[in-house]
């Protein structure tokens, strides 16, 4: 199992579409720094994101927080802190940045 | 020669409109710290300063942005300070904002929005333009 991590903003990058349509079911996607903003609700990366219901998709806390944006977050994804994001990393084979 | 001179001098002492325009989110990059910074120089100097939100810039604008947690200070909390420096209004992009599923009513600030249509005109009201 692979960890997919993004850490740019969808709207100035085509990571997210390059992230989902290689990402294999069952797998996980660790949004964060500015990735967060892709698990904005009513965004349309948010409904890519949501059509992905087969990929565990988790969101970094602390880079939510820090952008003002934890009443705003899609409701299917979750929050992971730091020690999740180490959790994430030894659990999976291998990490995949897409930055 | 000397009349160039005082022309110039002239010129150079006249007020500016200056418009800063702020495109990138908050933390991704050192950006839209850095448009603060001039934001204040400029108005520590009595500039004519104004401030365009488009585009990921947009986000800068949302409230309680617990930066602390990234090791940043809040850009927001900044922003809410140039009031104090007679910058009072955030100029944005309302596509910007659909785009994003945001309302003005979530943005901190004095935000005047304007159309897409609207910009071009406004951009060209400045006499310097710098982007971030």
């Amino acid at each position: 199992m692979i960890l997919h991590t993004l850490n740019k903003s969808a709207d100035t990058s085509t990571n997210l579409h390059s992230c989902l349509r290689t990402t294999l079911p069952g797998c996980a996607l660790l949004l964060l720094e500015d990735g967060v903003y892709a698990a904005v609700k009513g965004s349309v990366s948010a409904s890519m994101l949501s059509a992905r219901a087969d990929i565990r998709r988790y969101a970094l806390r602390e880079d939510v927080e820090a952008r003002g944006i934890s009443a705003l977050l899609a409701d299917d994804i979750e929050l992971v802190d730091y020690a999740g994001f180490v959790a994430l990393t030894a659990e999976c084979d291998a990490v995949q940045s897409w930055y | 020669m000397a009349n160039d001179q005082i022309q110039t001098s002239q010129r150079s002492s006249e007020r500016k409109k200056i418009l800063l325009i702020c495109r990138q989110a908050p933390y991704g990059s050192t950006l839209a710290r850095a448009a603060l910074d001039v934001a204040l120089a400029g108005a520590a100097f009595e500039q004519d300063l104004s401030l365009l939100f488009m585009d990921d810039g947009v986000w800068q604008l949302l409230p309680q942005q617990r930066a602390g947690a990234i090791g940043h200070k809040s850009i927001e909390a900044t922003l809410q300070s140039l009031p104090l420096y007679d910058l009072d209004t955030f100029h944005v992009e309302g596509e910007s904002l659909q785009q994003r599923s945001l309302e003005t009513g979530q943005l901190s600030g004095n935000v005047v929005v304007l159309t897409q249509e609207e910009l071009p005109a406004f951009i060209d009201s400045h006499d310097q333009v710098i982007g971030f």
